[in-house]
């Protein structure tokens, strides 16, 4: 670790003293260089606390060990080995690490930063004959090059996840997913399964032109299988007899073979009943191994979605009151029945003999996860199975039971510490351990700063001083930002504000350097200071605010 | 109404028949009005089939050789159509329904339908998409099925709409409310698929921003031939790829073209929207030199200059009862269209095209009458046998004859009267539709309804989930706001906005 430090400063220094080649320089050095070593192991022992080892399972006071990333022992009475750190947890719940076998994250476009303000999926065309004609049709997309991106990985370990399946997010066949842990390291040491299932979304449209309808976008999805079984096909009859025009390549059907011919999960996400009704009946009518992330509308139809018999993953994002204030009578009374009965989806899935998994999909932040599961227990569901739903059915969904999902000797060190119960409104989660590595989860304070503006950053490393700027734009919580190093100008993945504290994040590749940085500023008036770290190492940072956004005045109503 | 009660009273007694009882078994009279019917389809239970049904001393309108019967009787056995004619037998336990002084015609038919479709009707992008299916993106949920339930409809086309000279497949259905999308289809339908021509191909009346190939009536002809050509060229490869012996590349597949060899093998038959006799002409000589089969044009407001060519090729057509002069293509158009067709044979319907129109088809049949003076049963026929036919059901819907499937309704008066209202719809020998049932259930809904919007209101006050963090729903690591990445079904392109 030191060394690449060190390797970095040299780099870093290198490019102040070389500007016009500096860019270049440092890439090719970063891609010579190794892979940086393993992350911190080590031996720990969480005593004292309440352990629920797997759904049902809970021992009052135990002990879990864990040795190198893996869990040596856990049950009450064990004494901590002699080289563990002991961290007591008198009063707080240990549970095994949360899984959500369903995230999306933007497709990342070829030289711009995902997500940014220029993200717009109409923009990145095909690679011209490589694959599809069809800029929808993108199943040879993988997510394991990229795994979860770190803003959306620290908003999962709050809610006390540690493992998610992530999935590209545009498209009509999307790409397949890949399953990481959200330990934040690169992807090396973070993935668990690199390609898991393909991913398709009904109703997604093309950038322009065909399809633009529902039903057209079904239409292709089933034409796009049939091809992909037709493309293995040619290939065998081009391999027996190579004396004729080979088959065009097609990259985007050599993807999709392995799903089409049933070898590999179709996941269809799905917006509301009739969208996962539509997914199941295209799956059988396919012969697709497919799996449904349905809408929480199940209870309306139960019977047929029991039939289906299909892995099903929950959103469980139940709607806000219908606004009825003023306006009553467009409040339609299928509205407010699905308000009133929507938290009571799981326990009827459940009451029906349907298994499911859950997911934090459609709620606007992962930790409101634990609330939702309150009321969805509050109307029924049993806790073991909502505990289950989050740790053993997905497990045992993304085939990696025999490795997460219980606290249990052998398995990876993922846990979540709490405390008091996992499933309130207000879950208090205090650490995640992913892989043996301790997370803290800061407790968020309410915003007690605006820090839009321009900031003139010193970045302090390695007793060089390089400047930056910070551009942040918009209110609390809403805040979107670039930062701008060396010529090359990044847009921030998130800008997190609690008290006086801003964080940021952002990946470095826009400055060749690819990875995961976080920074975070104390603000007082117009000067901050702060620390951040990086692939290369920490850092710290002061900053000045040299121009605020202009303020509008309240606008007066009569 | 008091007074032909009395008289089919006098007349049972008369004939010593009295209503109730029989020597075979005790019927059971109507059971008390089911009070399950919902607002919403997925909270409507199926209604029970009773073994047997009579419906008694009605004006029995066969749609059939039977003509109209005066105090007539309808047995229905497990959902079809047992007998019908005066005097009929009550099976044991038969659920027995006195409709003294009502009326009794078959479900109506709407050839011309766009309701109960998820997203929209148009896949306008290309000028040929027959690979689309309205049977994929079927809403059971859809409040129009019970309106129309409601007006005496049965059964409807549910065609694509009109943007593309090839448009998609269409489904038809049966209003069942309460099924699940798959058991709408009504089974044994004749697969179809739709045609258009002239301005709505054509781009004519669109705002649109790309103007796509063809933009003019030749143009959507020669489209429609290409088409034809690429999927006969198609055929040739893959059978050549087949062939015993050949180690060929079969093509790569293309489903669009699938569907067009369907139509070309007469296995899929087109419905056609054209207004203008000269686009008809051509599209009947397209049929001629392909070998295809037109069911019906659609619309067809013209089609009274060409009826006798129409009916020497046995192609219907699928009309308004009166609707002109909405666009140019039109100004053509004469309300004695349907009079005119049906004196020189063709098979003849009059269509909704309109989720509101098709809740009262019967006062469209009801035109016919008025304009070139049809006589009532065949004025009838216009949205009962005739549409049945076009649809390839005739042998199942369309009339009240025996081993057809029990799809009528209970008209509190003449049905080509604008004062009559449907009582009672049935599908498959069930009572989907009880006007009796569903007064009966509207305060109870509005209860729960004022009950809800008060907890609502409540609850919305306390505001248990705090303030909102984020806007998008959808992603919350979408810095910005301004994408929208939610995979909603697209917003109507244009196309759908054209007339019909």
């Amino acid at each position: 670790m030191t060394r690449l430090v060190r390797r970095n400063l040299y780099i870093l220094g290198l490019a102040v003293g070389l500007p016009l080649v500096s860019g270049l320089v440092l890439k090719e050095r970063l891609l010579a260089a190794p892979p940086p070593p393993p992350g911190p192991l080590g031996v720990h022992a969480l005593t004292g606390a309440r352990i629920v080892a797997a759904p049902g399972r809970v021992i009052e006071s135990g002990t879990v060990v864990i040795r190198d990333g893996i869990l040596e022992a856990v049950g009450a009475g064990i004494e901590p080995p002699a080289d563990a750190r002991v961290w007591e947890l008198e009063g707080l719940t240990v549970y095994p690490g949360l899984i959500d076998p369903y995230t999306v994250r933007p497709w990342p476009a070829a030289g711009k930063a995902a997500g940014g303000e220029d993200d717009n999926p109409a923009d990145r065309a095909p690679d011209p004959g490589a694959g599809h004609p069809n800029p929808a049709v993108r199943p040879e997309r993988e997510m394991a090059g990229w795994g979860a991106d770190s803003a959306a990985a620290g908003r999962l370990r709050e809610a006390g996840y540690t493992t998610v399946a992530v999935a590209p997010r545009e498209g009509l066949l999307r790409g397949s997913s890949a399953v990481v842990n959200l330990g934040g390291g690169p992807v090396r040491d973070e993935l668990l399964v690199a390609r898991l299932a393909q991913n398709v979304t009904l109703g997604a449209t093309a950038p322009e032109g065909y399809p633009q309808s529902l039903m057209g976008s079904v239409a292709l999805a089933r034409e796009s299988f049939d091809q992909a079984r037709w493309y293995a096909q040619a290939s065998e009859a081009y391999r027996r007899d190579p004396a004729q025009r080979r088959p065009p390549h097609d990259a985007s059907l050599e993807a999709l073979g392995a799903a089409a011919a049933g070898r590999e999960p179709v996941v269809f996400e799905t917006e509301d009943l009739l969208g996962t009704l539509r997914a199941g009946r295209l799956a059988a009518e396919l012969g697709l191994d497919a799996w449904l992330v349905g809408s929480g509308e199940e209870y309306q139809r139960l019977e047929q979605v029991a039939a289906l018999d299909r892995p099903l993953v929950l959103p469980v994002a139940f709607p806000e009151p219908p606004e009825a204030a003023g306006d009553e009578l467009s409040v339609e009374l299928e509205a407010l029945r699905h308000w009133k009965r929507a938290p009571g989806n799981p326990a009827a899935l459940a009451a029906a003999g349907v298994a499911f998994a859950v997911t934090a999909l459609r709620l606007d932040q992962p930790k409101e996860l634990h609330g939702r599961l309150a009321l969805a227990i509050a109307e029924g569901l049993a806790p073991e199975t909502a505990l289950a739903a989050v740790t053993t059915e997905p497990a045992r969904l993304l085939g990696l039971a025999d490795r997460l999902g219980t606290l249990e000797p052998g398995k990876i060190a993922n846990l979540v510490v709490v405390e008091g119960e996992l499933f309130t409104a207000e879950t208090a989660v205090r650490e995640v351990w992913i892989d043996g590595q301790r997370f803290e989860i800061k407790e968020r304070k309410p915003p007690e700063v605006e820090p839009a503006g321009e900031w003139d950053l010193r970045i302090e490393v390695g007793g060089e001083t390089h400047s930056a700027q910070l551009a942040l734009a918009g209110k609390v919580p809403d805040l979107t930002g670039t930062l701008e190093f060396q010529g090359s100008s990044v847009v921030l993945q998130s800008v997190d504000v609690s008290g006086k504290s801003v964080e940021v994040a952002f990946d470095g590749a826009g400055f060749g350097m690819p990875g995961a940085f976080t920074m975070t500023l104390e603000i007082e008036g117009d000067s901050a200071r702060g620390s951040g770290t990086g692939p290369p190492g920490p850092f710290s940072v002061k900053g000045t605010r040299v121009s605020s956004p202009p303020t509008t005045p309240e606008e007066v109503r009569p | 109404m008091t007074r032909d009660s009395l008289v089919a009273l006098a007349a049972c007694f008369a004939l010593g028949a009295a209503p109730s009882a029989t020597a075979q078994g005790d019927p059971v009279a109507d059971p008390a009005v089911d009070p399950k019917v919902d607002a919403v389809a997925w909270a409507s239970p199926i209604p029970d089939q009773p073994a047997a049904v009579l419906v008694r001393g009605a004006t029995i309108w066969t749609s059939g050789p039977q003509g109209r019967l005066e105090q007539a009787d309808l047995l229905v056995r497990s959902g079809k159509i047992a007998a019908v004619g005066p005097d009929l037998a009550a099976p044991p336990g038969a659920v027995v329904i006195d409709a003294a002084g009502k009326h009794v015609t078959a479900g109506l038919i709407d050839a011309h339908s766009h309701i109960a479709v998820d997203g929209s009707v148009n896949e306008g992008t290309d000028i040929v998409t027959a690979e689309v299916r309205i049977a994929d993106v079927l809403d059971s949920g859809d409040a129009d099925i019970y309106r129309e339930l409601a007006g005496g409809l049965t059964a409807a086309n549910v065609l694509h709409g009109s943007a593309n000279a090839i448009g998609g497949q269409n489904a038809v259905i049966k209003l069942r409310w309460g099924a699940p999308p798959e058991d709408l289809l009504f089974e044994g339908a004749r697969p179809g698929v739709k045609f258009a021509l002239g301005e709505n191909p054509k781009q004519s009346n669109w705002q649109v921003q790309d103007r796509r190939y063809p933009q003019t009536r030749m143009g959507v002809e020669q489209a429609i031939v290409d088409h034809f050509e690429d999927a006969y060229a198609y055929r040739r490869n893959r059978q050549q790829a087949a062939s015993p012996g050949s180690s060929a590349i079969p093509p790569r597949p293309s489903l669009r073209l699938e569907a067009l060899l369907e139509i070309l093998d007469g296995d899929r038959r087109v419905h056609s929207h054209a207004y203008r006799a000269d686009e008809m002409l051509m599209l009947l000589g397209l049929s001629e030199r392909y070998g295809f089969t037109i069911d019906a044009f659609q619309h067809a407001l013209e089609a009274y200059k060409i009826a006798d060519e129409l009916a020497a090729r046995g192609v219907g057509a699928s009309t308004f009862s009166d609707w002109w002069a909405y666009k140019f293509e039109v100004v053509d158009a004469i309300p004695h269209n349907g009079a005119i067709l049906l004196e020189r044979g063709v098979v003849t319907s009059f269509n909704s095209d309109s989720g509101e129109l098709a809740r009262r088809l019967n006062t469209e049949a009801a035109k016919a009458v008025r304009y070139g003076g049809v006589e009532e049963e065949e004025a009838l026929k216009l949205v009962t046998l005739n549409p049945a036919i076009q649809l390839g059901v005739g042998d199942r819907a369309g009339s009240l004859e025996p081993g057809k499937d029990a799809d009528f309704v209970i008209w509190n008066g003449h049905p080509l009267s604008t004062y009559s209202l449907a009582e009672q719809t049935w599908i498959d020998g069930r009572r989907y539709f009880d006007r009796e049932a569903d007064l009966a259930r509207r305060s109870e809904l509005a209860a729960e309804r004022e009950a809800l919007l008060a907890e609502a209101a409540g609850e919305a006050e306390e505001d248990p989930q705090g303030p909102k963090e984020s806007d998008d729903p959808q992603d919350p690591d979408a810095p910005d706001e301004s994408q929208d990445p939610a995979p909603d079904p697209p917003p109507s392109p244009a196309p759908t906005e054209v007339t019909p």
